[in-house]
């Protein structure tokens, strides 16, 4: 396990932080939750950027305050609000990455701002938001780091950006013996991408299932309040009442489809997982 | 601490101009004799707000979170600051001093004296505001330090008049700190330096210590 957190806490004033997750290796774990919802201060308790108030951070199965400068090389990190100082243009950064990273691969790095026509001589400052979430993801992987940490790598990109984002993560995975924690609030990337997901609201992670279960095991049924009455409800998780009956969330899809074949069963995506978790009420 | 020397020699050079108007000044400095003392303040100065102007750099757009995800500990950051700014001061200091030398031989002696002497002013200058830079910020950090000197200014004169006045010890102050200046000035040239020296060491580990707490303490 390259990443454990357990009951991190931190508390400020009108928020606390209270999450446990685990990055596996050969895993992309995503963390998907609104904004506010302790995303990013979840990240900074990882990365030693805040002080924690209790629990325990493991990175590479020791505690995160013992992290030598060389486990430290071993972490790529792209933080959301915070990139290396703009003024500063590519060209500039080489020989500090060089001294700060013995492993940094120059020459793949310099070949992969080519391919995405990363001026070299430019001030970041004045890159696009493109092209600075892009500059930010292939710095992180420049020195082949055993576990990425991304915080919203994709959040303000559009469509065509964000492939080509998502394409280098998975590249970047087909190295054994790494594993990449992301964050994001758009829920299709994380969806395409990642092997497990969090789902972290309030400070609370309130869901965690691996992606491949969400999409073949979950399931959004619709039953009108007679089907309600008469059906087992012991595999429903969360409900919420609609206009046309009630809509209920279920981890035994096949269980309702074969039992009442009347039931609408649509197929669980996280978004509406992400609903009903918000605004159903939670059955057991 | 070699990848953030790198670093902040990089962000110096963008400030190419100002190296430009250090120049012309230099040069019309250079035109009147006399001015040689301010000359090497002047140019030492400038260098000072150079180096200082790193730590600004690196907290704009928030950059000091990603910094501080890089493998480096707080405490190198801060050892790295010391040493851009007294190496950068002095630096500033010597090339200035050399030029002066150079254009007016005959008084070596008493240019490279009024040269320490501005130097160490100046580093003692920098260790107060190394702290409060690194706790508070460029911006911030600045207004501090105005207000902190306006105090320091406030309570020296209180001590030198009113309190005296005030308790029947009239020029006692005053006396106390000429006899200790005559004292010093009558002790031979090398005991002189080991004292600037030792008080200069003990200012230096204070400040560092107060900077390595600050950091150690910081959230981003």
């Amino acid at each position: 396990m390259l990443l454990r957190l357990d009951n991190v806490q931190k508390q400020y004033k009108d928020f606390c932080l209270n999450c446990s997750l685990q990055v596996e290796e050969g895993c992309i774990t995503g963390i998907i939750g609104a904004n506010g919802a302790g995303k990013s201060t979840t990240f900074n308790a990882i990365l030693g950027l805040i002080e924690t108030d209790g629990g325990m951070i493991e990175i590479f199965g020791k505690d995160s305050r013992k992290m030598t400068i060389s486990d430290k090389q071993q972490i790529g990190v792209v933080l959301a609000e915070s990139t290396f100082i703009d003024i500063l243009t590519i060209q500039d950064i080489l020989p500090v990455m060089g001294a700060m990273y013995p492993a940094f691969e120059k020459e793949n790095f310099l070949r992969k701002c080519g391919q995405y026509d990363l001026p070299l001589k430019k001030p970041i400052k004045d890159f696009s938001t493109g092209m600075k979430a892009k500059f930010k993801l292939l710095l992180a992987m420049s020195y082949g780091a055993k576990l990425l940490i991304l915080d919203e790598p994709t959040s303000g990109l559009d469509a065509v950006v964000r492939s080509d984002l998502l394409d280098e993560m998975r590249e970047y995975m087909k190295q054994d013996g790494r594993a990449i924690l992301v964050s994001s609030h758009i829920s299709s990337d994380l969806e395409g991408l990642c092997d497990d997901l969090y789902f972290i609201q309030n400070g609370e992670v309130l869901f965690h299932e691996d992606t491949d279960v969400i999409l073949s095991d979950y399931a959004v049924l619709k039953v009108n309040d007679e089907q309600y009455r008469s059906m087992d409800k012991n595999y429903i998780t969360y409900e919420m009442k609609e206009a046309f009956g009630y809509k209920l969330l279920t981890k035994e899809k096949q269980f309702y489809l074969d039992n009442y074949p009347g039931i609408v069963a649509e197929k669980g995506s996280i978004d509406e997982i992400m609903l009903m978790i918000t605004k159903g009420g939670l059955l057991q | 601490m070699k990848g953030l020397l790198i670093k902040d020699y990089k962000i110096i050079l963008h400030n190419k101009k100002m190296f430009v108007i250090l120049l012309i000044v230099q040069l019309l400095a250079l035109q009147n004799y006399n001015g040689y003392s301010f000359l090497i303040g002047y140019t030492a100065m400038i260098f000072i707000l150079l180096a200082l102007n790193t730590i600004t750099m690196d907290e704009y757009y928030k950059g000091f979170p990603f910094l501080m995800t890089m493998p480096i500990r707080r405490e190198t950051y801060v050892t790295e600051k010391y040493v851009l700014m007294l190496g950068f001061s002095f630096l500033g200091a010597m090339l200035s001093t050399v030029l002066v030398i150079l254009l007016h031989r005959g008084i070596m002696q008493e240019i490279l004296l009024q040269s320490i002497v501005i130097y160490v002013i100046l580093a003692l200058f920098q260790l107060l505001m190394l702290p409060i830079q690194l706790k508070f910020g460029g911006e911030k950090g600045r207004i501090i330090l105005i207000g902190l000197l306006s105090c320091i200014t406030v309570v020296a004169t209180s001590l030198n008049t009113i309190l005296p006045s005030a308790f029947g010890m009239q020029g006692m102050i005053g006396n106390l700190m000429r006899n200790m200046l005559t004292g010093f000035l009558s002790l031979s040239a090398g005991m002189m330096a080991l004292i600037v020296l030792l008080m200069f060491i003990a200012c230096l580990t204070v400040s560092y210590c107060i900077s390595l707490r600050v950091m150690r303490k910081k959230e981003f």
